[in-house]
């Protein structure tokens, strides 16, 4: 029997592969559905609604080029359209932020009006993200910090040093330790 | 359960967490095209780790986003015309953009089944071959998606119909607008307009979804002819004369998602 989650997968299913035939009425669905929940996936990492809105546009004229290349092994449809705008989103950090200061990205997160500093409902995450989130719990605290921090934001391992107050080459290892431990333990 | 990741491995982690710094992320960029074990790598990783940002609470973008987009899509495809050929359609490729034909035939709330004959008058001047729902005799269409809007651009509802699966679903994008018809002692009333008379699919629940076993009635209709699906405001119950007797508040074309088998 299908759950409302496979059936909302293969909706989406359906509606990536519509656009990777350039039918623009299920692309323009697939964007009702989707950019909601992809928006605020690149907001929460640059933090500027103009930027995280060229961002998103850019992303979807990828996912329009790109469709063709979703396969199921890329995960579900919503997991392969959120890691080609979070990459855009990162590689915007590294390569676009330009005069955009790290001070003037400061003055963003204060401005960013998002009163909870722990933003992640799991409520309404599906069953893998909840499955991630059973794993993320089973981790030191600074350490399940540290890959919150880059998974949510795109904090580097510079910049989680520099949050935590902690030497660069701890943070490394609570990362590659952490990541070691999630592997096993989505793995069970 | 080895826990032990090689180098590549890590790589392939951090590079999906976002923590490597700007000259190892273009190493891993390089990477991800050069070395397709890394590639399947970054996959994996994907997959366990992004579904956690389905936690993260939606946030609205504003309607200038989608225009951008549509406008690159326009260049582009203005871009193709040019250097094609205009001939028949085989079936799939389209040269016009379907969104873009019911754009420029806007649709105001009383003039639903005026716009409807216009576009059937206009079918036979464009040919079928520019009509990218007019009957292919060959094909089988199964799957269609409609976006009722309210007025000419404001998209509130997603409907799917799948006709193998004998299904229609209806669930709005933003609020329900039903409590609101509820509150005051009103329902929405879902109809497909395909043919002469408005054929009732049943009212909205609460939280603005249907989902209805499609009846044998739609299936002839949607593979022939220019349907749409409406949405009405109803005294409570329904209509009670079996076709509307409200305003239709949201309208939209149905339209095939090209199935493949």
């Amino acid at each position: 029997m299908q759950t409302s989650a496979t059936i909302e997968r293969s909706v989406l299913g359906e509606l990536l592969a519509a656009t990777a035939r350039h039918e623009e009425a299920a692309f323009q669905a697939l964007y009702l559905e989707t950019s909601g929940q992809l928006f605020a996936v690149v907001l929460r990492i640059v933090r500027r609604r103009d930027w995280a809105e060229e961002i998103l546009q850019e992303a979807y004229v990828k996912i329009w080029d790109r469709a063709g290349s979703y396969q199921a092994e890329k995960g579900a449809p919503l997991t392969w359209m959120m890691a080609v705008a979070r990459n855009r989103a990162l590689d915007w950090l590294r390569r676009d932020r330009g005069e955009a200061s790290w001070d003037a990205m400061e003055e963003e997160q204060e401005r960013f009006a998002d009163p909870d500093p722990n933003p992640l409902d799991w409520a309404i995450a599906g069953d893998d993200g909840r499955r991630l989130k059973a794993c993320l719990d089973r981790l030191d605290e600074r350490a399940r910090d540290c890959v919150l921090l880059s998974l949510c934001e795109g904090y580097t391992h510079q910049e989680l040093s520099e949050r935590m107050d902690t030497p660069l080459g701890t943070v490394k290892s609570w990362i590659r330790r952490s990541l070691q431990r999630l592997k096993v333990c989505l793995e069970r | 359960m080895n826990g032990d990741m090689n180098e590549r491995d890590i790589l392939a982690a951090e590079y999906v967490l976002g923590v490597l710094e700007a000259d190892d992320w273009a190493r891993a960029e390089r990477l991800l095209v050069e070395d397709r074990g890394f590639a399947l790598e970054v996959d994996a990783w994907n997959r366990r780790l992004l579904p956690a940002l389905e936690a993260l609470p939606p946030q609205t973008p504003r309607p200038q986003v989608w225009r951008r987009i549509q406008a690159e899509l326009d260049r582009r495809r203005e871009q193709e015309v040019r250097q094609t050929i205009i001939r028949p359609a085989p079936g799939r490729a389209s040269l016009f953009d379907r969104l873009g034909f019911w754009r420029w035939c806007s649709f105001g709330t009383a003039a639903l089944a005026a716009g409807l004959a216009a576009i059937v008058a206009l079918g036979p001047t464009l040919g079928p071959s520019y009509m990218p729902w007019w009957p292919q005799p060959a094909e089988q269409q199964t799957k269609f998606v409609a976006v009722l809007n309210e007025g000419a651009a404001t998209p509130t509802w997603l409907v799917t119909v799948d006709l193998e699966a004998q299904a229609l679903t209806i669930r709005p994008l933003n609020e329900s607008p039903v409590q609101q018809a509820a509150a005051e002692q009103r329902s929405l009333e879902l109809w497909l307009v395909a043919g002469a008379a408005p054929v009732s699919l049943g009212l909205l629940d609460p939280a603005g979804e249907l989902t209805l076993p499609t009846a044998a009635v739609l299936s002839p209709d949607l593979a022939s002819a220019t349907p749409a699906l409406a949405v009405s405001l109803e005294p409570a119950g329904g209509s009670p004369t079996g076709a509307p007797t409200g305003p239709v508040l949201y309208q939209g074309a149905i339209l095939p998602i090209s199935a493949e088998d």
